[in-house]
């Protein structure tokens, strides 16, 4: 008993050592957001809520929240939209699609951030493909901007995110007994009456899980604004490297990470009552 | 018999490994990744041979990273030289991060023009400043800073703020009247810039991609070394380097406080190597760079991108009250400039 009880002891360890390192680099955020900024890289000592107040009451660094929130909420709906198809197709499809659909996904999944992005740039750019095709067409006579803007961002975020979306969507609409799809079938229930009061609820949980990893996904999303944005469109983790790594206002940008991550707790929480809410009704 | 055997094999095995001299340091060294390592690598290796001491390179992704870096080792610093610019250069200064240099063990120092050594850091090179541009792409052959304002490049320029700390704000106010004491007229002027702009980028390599792809047709504050392994008879890209003001980026070498005497030793030993009349042929010319060591000869190359030396109107910009004003200055260029 007591073997097992130091076995398990060792097991666990390692996770619990990972879990103290990162509510240690936490706390030394939270207590750096406290602490007075002398300008670049210099950081007084006492207590200050100045650097709380500096994001707060100025309207121009909230934009940069604002605009994250808007875009993670309009994106996420975008790939769920486009992501719950491709899932349901997955489910149902013969098993050889199924595994040429995974693997796209997965490669796209597994591809670099940076060069998934730069290969946006390709597509979209002055000579990129569809600038060449819309001139090839006599469309357009010059290059038109598709790049450095809000749609750009939000295409790539769109294009990253999905395979985040699809695969827990997935796992349960195929998770659903088949029997039950075949009792309500020989109900009489049509095919859209069957998706709408069997596969649709049953898959909810999926749908909630996908919702809160791409939500927060994309309301962090900083290599994509930062490349496909050209400077037009930086999101709220553009702004905290900005003030990190740029100006190196190191209190300053660690109560900017502390709002938005006391923001994003928040966010999961109410989405974890939604679709609590959404999955107990369903039950019923 | 195992136990017996093993102290043997590791006694065996020590006389195989190579023996360091005696009082020979390691130490290590922040630079730029990409040419840059490249470059420094077998500096540090000739370095080594020379007199001992083991160099690693450390990575920084640009200079402010390398800020950050030695600020956050402040209680146990893992750097000895670093390589930067002087905006942080001057920065980690004074927020008490470098060591004061001891000049009897850089003796090349001596030999440095006036203004080249400091208390804190030394320059190694000076790296031209000025327009990158397509020449397929740009309507017409660029010159002059105030060529970016010419309305047939609508939509055609790429700047950087971050890159440089602002430098192409100081260049702004100095063609409109001011300068970093009187910065006004760099925001007008830049603003008179605004339907001229295509993009903003962040990093050395994304001018260079851009360029590259045809996205900008103009880098309108551009790194002579990220562009000078590509120009050439051939290459579509050019490089010119502006008068009155012309801009000359030192690249300061420092040695960072908390390492401990024989490692300070050593990596002053190091700041002296690089600034021997070799070593600052052999990098000034893989970046296409001025090197700070008059006894040193300029790239050939460099002949046909920059005015010949000695060169005049060079602005030295006060990075003092750069660094003052820089966090409220890059708020008011993402407000006012980095819209659309």
């Amino acid at each position: 008993m007591r073997t097992n009880a130091s076995a398990a002891g060792r097991l666990v360890a390692p996770g619990i050592a990972a879990v103290a390192v990162f509510f240690s680099c936490l706390g030394i955020m939270a207590y750096y957001s406290f602490l007075p900024s002398l300008g670049m890289a210099r950081v007084g000592s006492g207590f200050t809520w100045a650097n709380y107040g500096a994001f707060l009451g100025d309207p121009f660094s909230l934009s940069y929240l604002w605009r994250s929130l808007r875009v993670a909420t309009y994106t996420t709906a975008i790939v769920l939209l486009l992501g719950y198809p491709v899932a349901y197709f997955m489910s149902y499809c013969r098993p050889r699609t199924r595994m040429v659909v995974s693997v796209l996904l997965l490669v796209q999944f597994f591809t670099s951030y940076v060069i998934r992005t730069y290969a946006i740039v390709l597509v979209l750019g002055r000579y990129g493909i569809i600038n060449q095709t819309l001139q090839a067409l006599g469309i357009t006579q010059e290059p038109t901007r598709l790049l450095f803007n809000e749609f750009a961002v939000a295409l790539g975020i769109v294009i990253v995110a999905i395979p985040f979306m699809v695969f827990p969507i997935y796992s349960s609409i195929a998770a659903i007994p088949p029997n039950l799809l075949t009792a309500a079938e020989s109900l009489g229930a049509t095919r859209s009456k069957i998706f709408r009061e069997v596969i649709l609820p049953m898959s909810m949980p999926g749908v909630a899980a996908g919702v809160v990893i791409v939500y927060l996904f994309n309301f962090t999303s900083f290599i994509t604004p930062s490349l496909l944005g050209g400077g037009y469109f930086d999101m709220i983790a553009n702004l905290i490297y900005d003030q990190a790594m740029n100006t190196q206002e190191y209190p300053l940008a660690a109560a900017t990470s502390m709002i938005a991550l006391l923001l994003t707790i928040f966010i999961v929480y109410a989405m974890q009552k939604l679709f609590g809410f959404m999955i107990r009704g369903t039950e019923r | 018999m195992r136990s017996k055997l093993m102290p043997v094999l590791l006694a065996g095995a020590a006389l195989l490994l190579p023996a360091a001299p005696a009082g020979a340091a390691e130490i290590n060294m922040m630079t730029w990744g990409g040419h840059y390592l490249d470059t420094f690598r077998p500096v540090a290796d000739a370095f080594e041979k020379e007199t001992g001491h083991k160099v690693n390179i450390v990575v920084m992704s640009g200079a402010k990273d390398g800020l950050t870096k030695i600020t956050a080792q402040r209680n146990d610093p893992q750097v000895d030289v670093w390589l930067s610019i002087e905006s942080t250069a001057q920065a980690a200064a004074e927020a008490g991060l470098l060591a004061e240099l001891n000049p009897e063990l850089i003796p090349n120092m001596k030999a440095l023009p006036k203004g080249m050594a400091g208390k804190h850091s030394v320059i190694l090179s000076m790296s031209p400043r000025g327009i990158a541009y397509r020449k397929d792409l740009a309507p017409f052959p660029i010159k002059d800073w105030k060529d970016l304002w010419d309305p047939r490049l609508k939509g055609k320029v790429g700047m950087s703020f971050v890159i440089d700390t602002g430098s192409p704000l100081v260049m702004a106010a100095l063609i409109n009247g001011g300068s970093e004491k009187n910065i006004e007229p760099g925001f007008a002027k830049m603003k008179a810039l605004k339907p001229n702009f295509a993009g903003f980028f962040k990093t050395d390599s994304e001018s260079v991609k851009f360029l590259e792809s045809g996205e900008f047709a103009v880098i309108g504050y551009a790194i002579l070394a990220n562009f000078y392994l590509k120009l050439g008879p051939d290459s579509n890209i050019k490089f010119v380097m502006p008068d009155n003001p012309k801009f000359l980026a030192p690249i300061p070498a420092a040695v960072v406080k908390g390492r401990g005497a024989e490692r300070e030793k050593a990596a002053h030993q190091l700041v002296n190597f690089i600034l021997s009349p070799p070593q600052q042929e052999f990098i000034t010319g893989r970046f296409g760079q001025v090197p700070a060591n008059p006894n040193a000869k300029l790239p050939a190359a460099l002949n046909d991108i920059i005015p010949s030396l000695p060169l005049t109107h060079v602005y030295r910009i006060d990075w003092e009250t750069v660094n003052k004003h820089y966090a409220d200055w890059n708020k008011r260029w993402n407000q006012e400039i980095q819209t659309n």
